[in-house]
């Protein structure tokens, strides 16, 4: 109470200050909480794609979707090579193809499986929340992951559009928090049909619809290196190439890690800013107040005492432009979504970790700022101060 | 029965203004203050008078000479460490009454208590030592919605909410008009004549000096007899 009657005795310069504090967090907030999505998506595409070793097409570029079918026929060789568990074909393929705007995260996506060989991946595990999941025998069915149910505004029974041939829904997948919940399931045949589909025409009549594929994936077994099962397969199989999913792993975390060190780096500039806000305040407070530090002083107020007032003020201006930052960045972040989880893309997440570490950070950031103000405070001689103004 | 509270022995204290320029504010001034005294110090303008009072409460420390209060050896302490012997064992009423402006009159008071390290019966010593000096309707009251022989009792409830050893008052009533300042001083020595503290007081009024049992003089940094 008496902490904010100090702050309050100067109110535009304070709230000004607040507010400076209060702008940063609000930016830490908000792009934390973008970096928070991709982290989550990326972790969760880790799980999906970092399992399994991706077998492409030789002549396939870097491109983890589309590029050059692989031949099915394939699996047979890969089954040979010591240490693979199964391998399955799959055929993922951008549900639009031409995808329309902008898109944060996963474009929306049709994949096929075969749902018996699918079972034994950990990708394959992913709960139904209504309706069934694809099931052996299945004809233009679709199970759609839960970003999708908003995206294409679709319940279980209703019809879907996928490149022009009509597919029912069966079923919706569990939110996930990453990769499968921009995805569409079809059994394999189906999505093997919209893949030939999608050939450039002069190529289709020398593939068979059966024989293609995207990429096979292959599960190792237990005690075996998947860097070491890739090598193998590169080594062995003809006119493939499989992606180390270790490398894949290293890939996603340089990328994410440079991303996440903009996004701090952007949130400490503001930051900053707002610290040497709370200095200039702080000493302007110190000066205004020397013969009341003279006071305390002379009643008994330790030198540790006067630093203790000053610091926990800073503090408690950090922590409260800390709390209104948090305010208005979670709820910029939660109308934001609300106008996007229309289009079924969340791009904002704010965590419980982010919005108690950023209070806590500007709560410390206000602490050491009222530092040296506080420091000069309290190293006033008594009698001196007694005798300002 | 005469327990000495304050003694000093050839006090010097010099202020270099520049190279050349020393001001000898006490020039070897040696005297015993004992338990229960009311003392005047009385002296012109300039004599050394608070910076005497300032020595004697922890609150400046002498270029030579020693001083001691209560029995201990305070002079050749560092004044940051001596925070405890100002917070209980002295307390110092000032001309101004240097309350602090955002503080209600109670607020001032604890203020003193918590120093002191006495954190929880701060509220209820505050209030009483209050009501003693005759401002129990005005707990609440900041120092400018009050008068100034009211901020006057203000600061001598904070001087003696701590019941120390040596009240130091440097010219109390010099912002006051007379008949205030009669009244604070009749305060002062009921105080002193309950509670069997030690007041020690600068004043320039003859009134004041009147009630004391003993004046010393000051001049130019001595004691002048
Ligand atoms: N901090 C200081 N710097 C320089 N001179 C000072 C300082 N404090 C006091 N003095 C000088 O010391 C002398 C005594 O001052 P003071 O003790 O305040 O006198 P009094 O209280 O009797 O009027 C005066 O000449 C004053 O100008
Ligand atoms: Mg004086």
């Amino acid at each position: 109470m008496k902490t904010l009657r100090s702050i309050f005795r100067r109110k535009v310069r304070s709230t000004l200050t607040i507010f400076g504090i209060a702008i940063g967090i609000f930016a830490l907030v908000v792009m934390g909480s973008m970096a928070e999505k991709l982290n989550k998506l990326v972790g969760g595409g880790l799980e999906y794609y970092g399992t399994r070793i991706t077998v492409q097409d030789a002549k396939s570029g870097m491109s983890f979707f589309g590029g050059t079918p692989i031949a099915v026929s394939k699996i047979d060789e890969i089954k040979k090579i010591p240490g693979v568990k199964s391998a399955y074909a799959s055929v993922e393929i951008l549900k639009d193809e031409i995808s329309s705007g902008v898109n944060f995260g996963m474009p929306p996506m049709i994949a096929g499986y075969d749902p018996a060989s699918f079972k034994d991946d950990p990708a394959g595990s992913i709960k139904v929340a209504s309706g069934r999941d694809i099931q052996a025998g299945d004809i233009k069915k679709a199970v759609l992951g839960s970003d999708m149910v908003k995206k294409l505004n679709v319940v279980v029974g209703d019809q879907i559009d996928l490149r022009g041939t009509k597919f029912e829904v069966v079923g919706i997948y569990d939110k996930t928090f990453s990769a499968p919940d921009s995805y569409i399931m079809v059994n394999l045949p189906d999505a093997q049909e919209l893949m030939l589909e999608s050939l450039p025409t002069a190529f289709r009549p020398s593939v068979k619809k059966e024989n293609l594929a995207t990429s096979i994936s292959v599960l190792v077994k237990g005690g075996y290196n998947a860097s070491e099962v890739t090598k193998q397969i590169n080594d062995k199989v003809k006119d493939v190439k499989a992606l180390d999913p270790e490398e894949f792993k290293k890939q996603v975390a340089n990328s994410v890690a440079i991303f996440n060190l903009i996004i701090l780096a952007s949130a400490l500039i503001a930051l900053v800013v707002g610290s040497f806000s709370i200095i200039n305040t702080m000493i302007m407070s110190v000066a205004e107040r020397i013969r009341e530090i003279g006071i305390k002083k002379a009643i008994g107020a330790s030198n540790f005492r006067v630093l203790r007032e000053f610091v926990l003020e800073a503090a408690v201006m950090g922590l409260i432009g800390g709390l209104i930052g948090l305010a208005f960045g979670w709820l910029t972040v939660e109308i934001v979504n609300y106008f996007t989880a229309a289009s079924g893309q969340i791009i904002f997440l704010t965590t419980s970790r982010l919005a108690i570490g950023s209070v806590i950070f500007a709560t410390v950031l206000g602490a050491v700022s009222g530092l040296y103000p506080a420091w000069y405070a309290a190293r006033l001689n008594p009698i001196e101060a007694l005798r300002s103004e | 029965m005469s327990e000495v509270i304050v003694e000093t022995k050839d006090l010097h204290k010099y202020y270099e203004l520049g190279k050349e320029n020393m001001v000898k504010a006490l020039q070897g001034v040696s005297l015993q203050i004992k338990k229960g005294e009311f003392i005047a110090i009385i002296g012109p303008s300039g004599s050394g008078k608070s910076t005497l009072m300032h020595i004697f409460g922890a609150l400046d420390s002498p270029t030579e000479g020693q001083v001691w209060l209560d029995g201990e050896e305070i002079s050749k302490k560092k004044i940051s460490g001596l925070y405890k012997i100002r917070g209980r064992k002295v307390g110092f009423i000032f001309q101004g009454f240097n309350l602090i402006p955002t503080m209600t009159a109670l607020e001032n008071v604890m203020l003193a208590v918590e120093y002191s390290g006495r954190k929880a019966n701060a509220k209820r010593e505050a209030a009483e030592i209050l009501t003693e000096v005759g401002l129990e309707k005005r707990l609440g009251h900041k120092p400018s919605e009050l008068s100034g022989g009211e901020q006057q009792r203000v600061a001598i409830a904070r001087a003696l909410v701590n019941k120390p050893t040596i009240v130091l008052a440097d010219e109390p009533t010099g912002e006051l008009d007379t008949q205030t300042s009669l009244e604070i001083i009749r305060l002062l020595k009921d105080l002193n004549e309950k509670e069997g503290q030690t007041f020690v007081i600068v004043t320039h009024n003859p009134e004041v000096a009147n009630v004391c049992s003993r004046i010393i003089h000051l001049r130019d940094g001595k004691i002048e007899n």
